[in-house]
């Protein structure tokens, strides 16, 4: 096996063999005719096409777990449990890594038989606080007597007996649940039956004064400690006991209670837990009714009443809480730690596959259909999962998947690889035993690819001798070679030696010429013959094998030739006296080349006329004349064409033909100059200083004097407490007109101007 | 806008507890909370006010706490949105709502159903406390000049200003030694200033801190009603109450001069938005006392007790007619008077003379007033 340090150096060797250039981007020039931008740019995208690159690339594949077989220790494995910690766990023994669901079971059973004195305690009934006559526990069970004699106390028709037992469980309920449970109680009676003022008095005992009659009512209760919830779980209410005949029944033989079914124990058990998750309470208990059945001398004779047997028992399996989980966790490797020592180098996952066997140490439990094996690739979850139900058993390990997990779309390149193994508890069940599932051969195969990058290049460019790289643009007039050299060099500024460099434009495609001694490449266009009078946008392309390709867009503004008309002898205006002659003589002159244009055609025009100037002696100096002009004053425009290579603007002469008038006006110009400036000033005067209220001048007039640093005066100015005042009386003045106020008004008045002239006297002092 | 009020009490036992936080949904963190609780006992440990920036929860907090030897130490805070002061709804009001809050929690006892009634009101209190905050936010120029006047920091602030322009950092510094207190966000205090244009804060080439130039200034005073007065003449609304009501308000004028306690009172009026809502409406005409429109605020205090306290301060007076219907009259109108500073032109001489004023901030200072005259 090759170390890193090898395979980075292997990687490089491979880099400089098998590096390709990349695709070119063409900057198409936005405001270029549509016509040929078109064209162009099919153009480009045909020539990248065929010159499209890959860059190089090496491939490899790595099993990318440390330990996959968790040997001797467990390093770097590590575990996290999240949900009821006390519901799994994670351990691990040479070879294996395990996730434990730990279930646990209790059977309550502490209710049986006959009840203890010593194990039950009396307590009261609430609802009928009055006790029977005796109520003890013996060895019969809780034994009641009572006998009503409503002549010596009315009030004690309804005693009721009470006996509380208090169980406290091993285990705390909140985390169990209750899966089974069953309850009987039974009870035997005796009572007097006869005579009828003495007896228990039934519906069949054919007395008059009848409701209910007397009965006895026998139950079982289940509590929270405090009772705050009662639930009765089991009763009888006897109805014939006392028959007088037909038959007699003076007597009950040991007889079960009717009790609740089960499902409803259960959830009275559980709810009477909710209080307090380790104790509840059983309440055994018997209540008399002795109804008043004959006026004055009823007396009711119970013999005896008495609670048997109570059999209480309930089984339950520790509660999993849904959703609690358990995993076994690596750390991993960065991806992109494999190219950290090669420049611009980019990495790709191609493929990532997650393999391990696993074990259960027996069926998993149907109450939790929805429970699996989940497996994460840095705290993100991979679609596919093992549900533990559908689990066989055997004595071996079986692969998770064959073939693997395909987790390709979680690797993340710029993070360390977490792979998490997780068994997930997806349902709320009861467990009654412990499972164990067990994972061994954890292998996670990452293949990825490593792309290398062109080695780098520049590109120069140099129009008619200026650099012109950073702003590919140059003006020139038609008919004037465009000389385009460009440098291409690599990083280290080399020359590239035999590069293929192109010049593209419309219908233009030309090869530069390398110079290895001035180590560039150049090209001469000629202006006239392969570029047109616009803006030519031009592709510069310059490449070499293994080598970044280059690009750069000059612009190439070709434009008419400049010229100008002027007149010979230099001035644009001409006197004459009216009816004169006038030569007009003029030259046009070639400004981009410094010559004089000939063979061009020369024309005027004015109100005088319009006519053509010629060049009779083939020197560049274009004649004509206008006879007899008239008095006034003319302009003469002058164009002239030569070809569509010459730009001209027409040139204007000004002819006056007027006769000579002396009036001199000077001084009334000297009259209206002083009135305006004397207006001027006033005006001025009044802007800069009288226009603006008292206070402001004041206050320009201080700030002119601090300005140039003078001495300014103490200025006349009301203080803010006379301010006040002012406002304050202003405020009372809507008050003067009442004719039972205008003294007063008028005193506040004075006082108030009184005020004012004070102070003003006291500033000026 | 407020976001609500936490009240926390500290017991020895406990630690720090949340008595009550409204409303119901407004998230309590108890570590803020223990921030808070730690700004005030930093110290002394005295009852007082302080104003902590809970970036966590993006909140200011403006919390007062009852000190730790009170009988029950106890912390009410308001909670305020980032950026928001206290000062916004003035020192005044802030006060009043936590001394009815405190006096709230003192009657809660030991019975369950005593507590519940009290906590009941409380919350109650606590929802009209933050409507009126929400009000007093959206006060009118006038009212927010009345603040300022109510306000000790304001009155300083105007009194430091009033002898001459000042950076900011030397108005917090003067500012902090007259209150004796650190002001945290001085730029919020001012606020009000600026909105009301009675100062200017400009930069003076070549200095280092902005400075700031009182351009305007103010006064609260009282005066007699325009409109009512004008009415009576004209004998309305009736010739008896019109002549009643001249009576009062002369006999009141005759006597009446502007005390700094009696003006506190008008600030106080003024920043109250039921109160004021009730002036606005009296300075425009009388009103029977059964007939006077429903204010947006009258679900907070009831109308006969803000008229009562309004009584009492002598803004409004009952007078009853012929027929025994009492009417409401606007006995002065509290107002707040804005004048020009002219009283600065001679400080700034004088005082740029004695080399007490940078020649630049004196230039610049009579360049602001010129343009302030001119408005």
């Amino acid at each position: 096996m090759l170390d890193k340090k090898n395979r980075i150096r292997l990687i490089i060797v491979a880099f400089i063999i098998f590096s390709f250039i990349f695709q070119i981007f063409f900057l198409y020039p936005i405001n270029q005719s549509s016509n040929s931008s078109n064209k162009s740019l099919n153009y480009f995208k045909e020539y990248n096409h065929k010159k499209n690159h890959l860059s190089a690339e090496e491939s490899y594949s790595e099993q990318w777990l440390k330990n996959p077989n968790f040997s001797d220790t467990i390093d770097p494995w590590f575990n996290r449990s999240e949900g009821d910690l006390t519901d799994v766990n994670a351990t691990s023994t040479p070879g294996i890594a395990n996730f434990e669901v730990l279930g646990d079971s209790y059977t309550f059973s502490n209710v049986s038989g006959v009840p203890q004195a010593s194990d039950w305690g009396n307590i009261s009934n609430p609802a009928f606080p009055v006790k029977p006559d005796s109520y003890i526990i013996n060895e019969q069970g809780c034994r009641v007597e009572h006998t009503w004699d409503e002549n010596e106390n009315q009030t004690r028709n309804t005693p009721s007996a009470r006996w509380k037992r208090i169980f406290e469980l091993p285990i705390n309920m909140s985390d169990y649940i209750i899966t089974s449970a069953s309850l009987n109680a039974s009870f035997n009676a005796s009572v007097e039956t006869s005579p009828a003022h003495n007896g228990i008095d039934t519906p069949n005992d054919g007395i008059s004064q009848f409701g209910i009659g007397d009965y006895a009512r026998f139950y079982v209760l289940i509590s929270d400690v405090d009772q705050n919830q009662e639930y009765q779980v089991a009763y009888n209410q006897t109805r014939d006991l006392g028959q007088d005949t037909g038959p007699e029944i003076s007597n009950y033989a040991d007889t079960l209670m009717n009790t609740v079914p089960e499902d409803i124990l259960i959830a009275f058990l559980t709810s009477a837990l909710v209080y307090d998750n380790f104790n509840f309470s059983i309440i055994l208990g018997i209540d008399i009714y002795c109804e008043d059945n004959i006026a004055n001398i009823d007396e009711d004779r119970w013999t005896y009443l008495i609670i048997r047997e109570v059999n209480l028992t309930f089984t339950c399996e520790k509660r999993i809480d849904q959703l609690t989980s358990v995993s076994w966790n690596q750390i991993g490797d960065k991806i992109n730690d494999r190219i950290v020592y090669i420049p611009n180098a980019s990495v790709d996952v191609t493929n990532a596959t997650l393999n391990f066997k696993y074990k259960i140490d027996q069926n998993w439990t149907e109450s939790s259909p929805n429970s699996e094996i989940r497996i994460l690739i840095n705290e993100r979850r991979h679609i596919e999962s093992k549900k533990l139900v559908d689990y066989i058993y055997s004595s071996s390990f079986q692969e998770a998947k064959s073939g693997g997990f395909d987790v390709t779309s979680l690797i993340l390149k710029d993070f360390n690889i977490t792979v998490s193994i997780q068994v997930f508890l997806a349902d709320e069940f009861g467990l009654d035993r412990n499972i164990t599932i067990s994972i061994d051969d954890v292998y996670l195969d990452v293949s990825y690819t490593i792309t290398y990058p062109d080695k780098g290049t520049n590109l120069q460019l140099f129009l008619n001798g200026e650099d012109k790289t950073l702003n590919p643009l140059i003006e020139l007039p038609i008919g004037r070679n465009l000389n385009i050299t460009v440098k291409y060099t690599d990083d280290i500024g080399e020359h590239m030696e035999e590069a293929e460099v192109k010049l593209i434009g419309e219908g233009l495609t030309e090869d530069f010429t390398e110079n290895t001694t001035l180590k560039q490449f150049s090209i001469i266009i000629n202006t006239t013959e392969k570029l047109s009078i616009k803006d030519n946008f031009l592709t510069i392309v310059a490449q070499q094998t293994n080598y970044q390709i280059r690009t750069i867009n000059p612009i190439a503004t070709v434009r008419r030739i400049n010229t100008e008309i002027i007149a010979v002898n230099g001035s644009n205006k001409i006197s004459i006296k009216p009816g004169e002659n006038v030569n007009l003589s003029i030259v046009l002159n070639d400004l981009d080349f410094n010559r004089s244009i000939k063979g061009a055609v020369v024309t005027y025009t004015s109100e005088l006329g319009q006519g053509v100037l010629l060049d009779v002696d083939n020197n560049g100096i274009y004649e004509g004349v206008i006879e007899n002009v008239p008095e006034g004053s003319y302009s003469i425009i002058i164009t002239a064409f030569a070809s569509d290579n010459y730009e001209f603007e027409s040139y204007e002469i000004t002819l006056n033909a007027i006769r000579p008038i002396e009036p001199d006006w000077t001084w009334l110009i000297f009259v209206l100059v002083g009135a305006i400036i004397g207006l001027i000033t006033i005006f001025g005067l009044y802007q800069l200083h009288f226009k603006y209220p008292p206070m402001v001048r004041k206050i320009r007039k201080l700030r002119k004097k601090i300005r140039k640093g003078k001495k300014a005066k103490p200025i006349l100015i009301y203080k803010r407490e006379n301010i006040i005042k002012n406002q304050f009386q202003n405020q009372l003045q809507i008050l003067k007109v009442e004719p039972e106020q205008s003294d007063k008004t008028s005193k506040v008045e004075k006082i108030s101007q009184d005020i004012k002239v004070k102070e003003l006297q006291k500033e000026v002092k | 806008m407020p976001r609500g009020f936490i009240i926390t009490k500290w017991t020895e036992d406990e630690g720090l507890v949340v008595e009550i936080s409204y409303p119901e949904g407004l998230e309590v963190d108890l570590d803020d909370m223990m921030r808070i609780f730690y700004a005030h006992i930093t110290g002394a440990g005295e009852a007082g006010n302080v104003l902590v920036r809970l970036e966590k929860a993006h909140s200011n907090v403006s919390s007062y706490f009852t000190g730790m030897e009170s009988e029950m130490p106890l912390m009410i805070n308001l909670m305020l949105e980032l950026g928001e002061d206290p000062d916004t709804f003035g020192e005044v009001v802030i006060q009043e709502i936590n001394d009815t809050i405190t006096s709230y929690l003192k009657q809660m006892g030991t019975g369950i159903s005593q507590t519940f009634d009290v906590v009941t009101k409380l919350k109650e209190y606590l929802k009209n406390a933050l409507f009126l905050l929400d009000r007093i936010k959206n006060m009118s120029k006038e009212q927010r000049l009345a603040q300022i006047y109510g306000s000790e920091k304001g009155r300083k602030i105007l009194e430091i200003l009033q002898e001459r322009a000042l950076s900011r950092r030397e108005l917090q510094s003067i500012l902090e030694e007259k209150l004796g207190k650190i002001i945290s966000n001085l730029e919020i205090t001012l606020d009000p200033f600026i909105k009301t244009d009675l100062v200017k804060q400009d930069w003076i080439e070549g200095a280092s801190d902005i400075s700031l130039f009182l351009l305007s200034d103010f006064t609260v005073l009282r005066a007699p009603a325009i409109k009512l007065i004008d009415e009576a003449r004209k004998n309305r609304p009736t010739p008896d109450l019109a002549k009643k009501y001249l009576e009062e308000v002369r006999k009141f004028f005759s006597t009446y001069q502007p005390t700094f306690q009696d003006n506190l009172i008008i600030a106080k009026n003024m920043i109250s938005p039921d109160k004021y809502d009730f002036i606005t409406l009296f300075r425009e005409k009388a009103y029977p006392l059964n007939k006077i429109p429903k204010g947006p605020g009258s679900g907070f205090l009831e109308i006969s007790e803000i008229l009562k306290l309004m009584e009492q301060d002598h803004i409004i007076k009952i007078v009853k007619d012929d027929k025994n219907i009492e009417w409401i009259f606007l006995l002065t109108d509290v107002m707040v008077q804005k004048f020009y500073p002219e009283y600065l032109i001679e400080k700034i001489r004088s005082d740029q003379m004695s080399g007490k004023l940078k020649k630049e901030v004196a230039i610049k200072h009579l360049e602001l007033l010129e343009q302030a005259y001119s408005k």
